[in-house]
């Protein structure tokens, strides 16, 4: 049936429409995006229409642009926070609670956390936002008056974040901690460990390998579900939660910079690549 | 193993913070009073009968379009891609299968000036090709899935299949497609949901407002200056229910499916 030799004409044209989409749709607009972020084009005005490479201009201009700069920190912070701190924390705090506690609340919080997972990003956005406004539900527990939001905006966008986003992980590290036997954990009991002890030399050793794929995936789930800090703030109050995707997002179609927003959208784009490098190299090791 | 109380009263207020900001969504949709504050309702179907016409029924039909149209343009190519990779001697298949996972990874949102640049320039600003390009979006997850799945498939059974003089084609169609269905039908579920979720997608390339889908509905009515609390939360809800009703299904007939969310939604 396959030709032992030579082209596999047949193969190549059942990949085809596969590859033809992947190319046009999606191998194609990157490549544009670093010619678009090298040019002066804008989304209204003379130059939406005739637009020229403008060679290293938009480069130092973003090597000067403050709010560039703050973006990059805003980011780095956001992500440190939800992925790594929250997320992480949370999602292998539920994991393993899971395995320790009455059956009624294993099933409860796994069904809830497995719920605000589900949640499409608009969703996830609206109730976060009714929970942390002026008069919601998180301010009435501070007296009724407090702006949680516009007090402390990142906090509560990290915190949303987590929300939305721990149910994946717990099921991820859920399963990395099933994945250690018994005899293992057993072992270290008749050799007096600690609970602690168990849990510091034997079972985070184990979970390595999970807890790093999952890291990486659920960076770069947080940094592709940026329409949820987008709804709840549009990067405000005074650009406190203006992650690069979003800063990105505002130059293009807020200031009709398209060109030098397109080029923002290239560090995102450098940044995600090198994640996804990673997560690859993490999953083929396994 | 023994329930520990210090664990499940752990898991118990972990649970409970998981639920607070849900509650007001639940309540306000019932609320007749309805504000961004959680109160005693005052009971009324009212907002649930507001948002099942007119426009907010168009905006769902919308979200429906786009989400089929990115599900057949993710699955099909996807099928036929995945049995190439999994069964004929494609040159460089390993770097491709690389490539593909690479970009599972890749969030497209972040390039959306590019893509609107493109769409711009061939007038296709408008609900199909955004959906062609969601699904596009979708279809590494959706071929490295329907891979896997059909890795798993006996070669015996094709090969009875084109003995029997069958063409490669309704081979795959009769024979490797329901043997891989599990595979193919989570890479369905995640296409429609990513889809059906998506955003800043849709907020860019649909300039028609009679195309508006469900989540720019909703958009629309929290930045409105009368804010109709009751009406958003009920069409939140109205509209998150096929999202999750999916999942459901999914983790019912497949175990393990939940981890298909585990490619980056756009």
């Amino acid at each position: 049936m396959v030709p032992r030799k030579g082209v596999d004409g047949v193969g190549l044209l059942l990949l085809a429409p596969a590859g033809l989409l992947l190319l046009l749709l999606f191998l194609a607009p990157v490549a544009f995006a670093f010619y678009l972020g090298l040019t002066n084009i804008s989304l209204a005005g003379i130059h939406a229409q005739h637009y020229w490479f403008t060679g290293a201009a938009n480069l130092r201009r973003l090597s000067q642009d403050n709010s560039f700069w703050h973006s990059l920190w805003l980011t780095a912070v956001f992500l440190f926070g939800s992925a790594v701190v929250g997320v992480t924390v949370v999602g292998l705090a539920l994991a393993m609670l899971m395995q320790h506690a009455h059956v009624f609340w294993q099933r409860l919080a796994g069904a809830l956390a497995i719920l605000a997972w589900m949640l499409p990003p608009v969703t996830a956005a609206l109730i976060w936002y009714a929970f942390s406004t002026t008069g919601g539900t998180l301010s009435l527990l501070f007296g009724g008056q407090a702006d949680p939001l516009d007090d402390h905006p990142m906090l509560i966008v990290i915190l949303a974040n987590i929300w939305a986003t721990a149910g994946f992980s717990m099921m991820v590290l859920g399963g990395g901690l099933r994945g250690i036997s018994r005899e293992v954990l057993e072992a270290a009991r008749m050799e007096n460990a600690s609970r602690i002890q168990t849990f510091l030399f034997v079972t985070l050793p184990l979970m390595r390998r999970s807890l790093v794929t999952n890291l990486l995936l659920v960076t770069l789930i947080i940094l592709a579900n940026y329409a949820l800090t987008y709804i709840m703030t549009a990067g405000g109050p005074n650009d406190a939660t203006a992650i690069l995707p979003i800063y990105a997002y505002q130059q293009g179609f807020t200031f009709s910079n398209l060109g030098y927003g397109a080029l923002i959208g290239d560090v995102l784009v450098l940044i995600a690549t090198g994640f996804a490098y990673l997560y690859v190299r993490a999953v083929r090791q396994g | 193993m023994r329930p520990h109380p210090l664990a499940t009263a752990l898991l118990a207020v972990i649970a409970l913070l998981f639920f607070a900001p849900m509650l007001w969504l639940a309540v306000a949709s019932l609320d007749a009073h309805a504000s961004w504050a959680l109160t005693w309702p005052s009971l009324t179907l009212a907002h649930f009968r507001n948002v099942t016409a007119g426009d907010y029924l168009l905006s769902l039909w919308n979200t429906t379009l786009l989400a089929l149209v990115a599900t057949i343009v993710a699955v099909l190519p996807g099928i036929f891609g995945a049995y190439a990779l999994s069964r004929r001697r494609i040159p460089l298949r390993d770097g491709l299968m690389i490539t593909v996972l690479f970009l599972t990874g890749i969030p497209v949102g972040i390039m959306i000036i590019p893509v609107f640049q493109i769409f711009a320039a061939c007038g296709w600003l408008s609900l199909l090709p955004t959906g062609i390009f969601l699904g596009a979006n979708s279809l590494p997850f959706a071929l490295w899935l329907i891979k896997t799945a059909m890795d798993a498939v006996p070669r015996e059974m094709e090969e009875a299949a084109l003995m029997e003089r069958a063409s490669l084609l309704q081979t795959i169609i009769h024979v490797v497609v329901p043997a891989s269905l599990p595979g193919i039908a989570s890479a369905a579920i995640f296409s429609f949901i990513n889809a059906w979720g998506s955003f800043i997608v849709p907020l860019v390339l649909v300039s028609d407002p009679d195309q508006q889908t469900g989540p720019l509905t909703i958009y629309g009515l929290i930045a409105a200056a009368n804010v109709r609390y009751g009406d958003i939360a009920a069409f939140s809800i109205i509209y998150s229910l096929p999202v999750v009703i999916l999942y459901l299904l999914l983790a019912r007939s497949f175990s393990g499916g939940f981890l298909m969310g585990g490619a980056v939604k756009g």
